[in-house]
């Protein structure tokens, strides 16, 4: 079956500062590469969960999957069609997306119900008369009351305005959902509800869901699997429970050891990952997490693992703690 | 027993606001032992960082604090609200907006010290360099000529550690250190703060709305919703047996890394605006088991053990594990 999307070899690099001022000084623009030769498979009807940490390119990867930034190299295929610069109305309305801050994300003038209408309109077959019905509809289908329609942005609490925007997400009635970071500015007591509507949804729609977020422990309260990013690339992706009970890649390792949890006290002094990401500016060779890893070798700092197929299931990228039974079955040769 | 290095009473906090007066923080009140981590947990709007600014006098624009706030001065004597310049010092949420961007890392600490100290340049910088080790800025002689934009939100966020420390405060209040920060980050900036304790024996007060992180760090805990602390108690207590019924709904709602859950606990509605409390219990609108008894103008605490209580008519069944 073919998998609902399929994003290959994708690069997302941005030129920073001027390029006369580069040529003027007779340097190279500085470039930040923020997505780097990604590929990742989402099957139809289950929740990809995207954590990493500031900087590694899951909101670049997000919107350049929806067509909001453009890639310089590598496809994206949704439902087996490659998805090119400029896409009709007709594909783009089949991803949605869900953006972190809900007051910036909708328009501050525009009452809940013609924010809704202007969609359910441009998606067509809805005469003038079911318009309300229509915007009824998504309103209950967020579990807001129908009064809600009637109010402005500024008269919702941060919670409904992010329901406000995941009906708008849902009035073109789209396949695949990606929420960036939708949960990230809320309460933990609105975060939970917020988590709970995304579990309905997906039961009661069969939506297909991107979730992207800094937190392990919300991707593991939402999502089948999870794609662990570091520095543009996915690192490990598997089943959730595999990830976070048995992590394989040394930066998951270390993700889930800093997250904190109930009744583990934080030892003094003692942090899992010291130092910070490097730079996404510039080239880099091998590894790029091999700088801060505690199991790196050397090869590690000569040469770039790649994501390979696991034999228990999932895909991992570590030349150290990967099975050398590679991709295909095939034993690579282990360098002595 | 000895008196508590910090102890606050019955700390309120209005606020005019042209003709409608607030009060925003209603009778609070907490103790802080030496070398304690006490937690202040609530959700935005809750009043926990109005609560522990007000403790440095730092007010809002037409906020009066009454009650009482009173430190144990190294003297043996008292020191009463404003506690700024007293042994105090505040590490803010926001490592950006909190350092001044026209001077560099090692000047922004330097101040301080040259201030308080009122020591020689050369004995300054001494001191700026010594404290930049103690919080793990990694080469302190370069960081120190960085600029704030030139540092990473840990590195800023370490700078402002330094600045606090400047002042040899026995009691370091945090207000939401972390959250701003990354996972691997903020388990740095925890892992420090840790550190700092247990070498200068000093006091924290960490405010936050991450349940998680107090765990890690504290060993009281403080509940704050609506402007009033609900539940206080030794963190494992609190936690594993709340006795009120906000802290359950609260920890109900925080997704878990080591399971899933089938459907996380939602709390219905939202916390109400400062002016628009309910008599008696606060939480009493948005609660499932709440009864008449609720709207009593006067809650009696209940007691667990030696000092874990709550304000709850219906406590949760003690037994909740998580």
């Amino acid at each position: 079956m073919t998998p609902l999307l399929e994003v290959e070899a994708l690069t997302v690099r941005f030129r920073l500062g001027s390029v006369w001022w580069a040529r003027w000084r007779g340097r190279p623009a500085p470039v930040l590469t923020a997505v780097n030769g990604l590929s990742l498979r989402v099957e139809r009807g289950t929740a990809l969960g995207i954590v990493g940490e500031s900087g590694c390119g899951k909101s670049t990867l997000a919107r350049s999957i929806v067509g909001l930034e453009q890639a310089e190299s590598g496809r994206v295929l949704f439902d087996g069609l490659e998805l090119g610069r400029k896409r009709p109305p007709s594909e783009r309305r089949r991803m949605q997306m869900v953006f972190q801050d809900p007051s910036s994300a909708l328009n501050p003038r525009l009452t809940v119900e013609r924010t809704l209408a202007e969609l359910v309109r441009l998606n067509g077959g809805v005469g003038r008369s079911d318009l309300r019905a229509r915007c009824e509809e998504l309103v209950s289908l967020v579990d807001l009351p129908l009064r809600t329609l009637e109010r402005l942005p500024r008269e919702l609490s941060g919670g409904q305005r992010q329901r406000v925007s995941i009906a708008r997400a849902l009035a073109l009635e789209p396949e695949l959902l990606i929420a960036d970071e939708s949960v990230a500015a809320l309460d933990v007591s609105v975060q939970a509800s917020i988590l709970n509507l995304f579990n309905d949804l997906r039961s009661q729609l069969g939506l297909t869901l991107i979730l992207i977020s800094h937190d392990l422990s919300v991707v593991r309260q939402t999502c089948d699997e999870v794609a662990v990013m570091y520095l543009g690339k996915v690192v490990e992706h598997r089943r959730t429970e595999d990830l976070i009970d048995d992590p394989l890649h040394p930066y998951t390792q270390a993700l889930i050891r800093a997250a904190p949890r109930f009744g583990v006290r934080k030892t003094p002094g003692l942090s899992v990952l010291p130092g910070e990401p490097p730079s996404p500016v510039g080239v880099r060779l091998g590894c790029s997490f091999a700088p801060r890893c505690p199991m790196a070798i050397d090869r590690c700092v000569s040469e770039e693992p790649l994501l390979e197929i696991q034999p228990g299931g999932g895909q991992l990228a570590c030349h150290v703690q990967g099975s050398p039974v590679g991709a295909h079955g095939v034993s690579e040769d282990i360098r002595p | 027993m000895t008196a508590p290095l910090l102890s606050v009473r019955d700390l309120a906090i209005t606020i005019d606001r042209g003709g409608s007066i607030v009060r925003p923080v209603d009778g609070v009140s907490f103790d802080v032992g030496d070398g304690e981590v006490v937690g202040i947990a609530g959700e935005s709007g809750s009043g926990k960082t109005l609560t522990l600014r007000s403790l440095l006098g730092l007010l809002p624009r037409g906020g009066v604090m009454t009650g009482d706030v009173a430190l144990r001065s190294e003297a043996g004597g008292v020191v009463r609200a404003p506690l700024a310049g007293h042994g105090v010092a505040m590490v803010f949420q926001e490592p950006f907006l909190a350092l001044n961007p026209t001077m560099r890392a090692g000047s922004i600490i330097a101040e301080g010290v040259r201030h308080r100290d009122g020591c020689s340049r050369a004995a300054a910088k001494a001191r700026v360099l010594e404290l930049m080790g103690q919080v793990g800025l990694p080469d302190p002689e370069r960081q120190a000529r960085m600029w704030p934009h030139q540092l990473s939100g840990g590195l800023r966020q370490r700078v402002m550690i330094a600045v606090a420390l400047s002042a040899r405060p026995r009691v370091l209040l945090c207000d939401e250190p972390t959250t701003a920060l990354d996972v691997s980050v903020q388990d740095q900036i925890l892992g420090l703060l840790a550190q700092l304790r247990a070498e200068t024996g000093m006091s924290i007060v960490f405010v936050t709305h991450d349940l998680a992180v107090l765990g890690e760090l504290c060993d009281r805990v403080n509940v704050m919703y609506a402007g009033q602390i609900v539940e206080s108690g030794p963190v494992v207590d609190v936690f594993s047996h709340p006795v009120h019924r906000y802290t359950e709904a609260l920890l109900g709602s925080v997704p878990l890394l080591g399971r899933k859950v089938d459907r996380l606990a939602e709390v219905p509605g939202q916390p109400p605006e400062p002016g628009q409390v309910s008599v008696g219990c606060r939480f009493a609108p948005r609660c499932p088991s709440a009864s008449a008894a609720c709207s009593a103008p006067e809650i009696t605490s209940i007691q667990v053990g030696e000092s874990h209580r709550g304000t709850c008519v219906h406590p949760p069944s003690v037994g909740v594990s998580r």
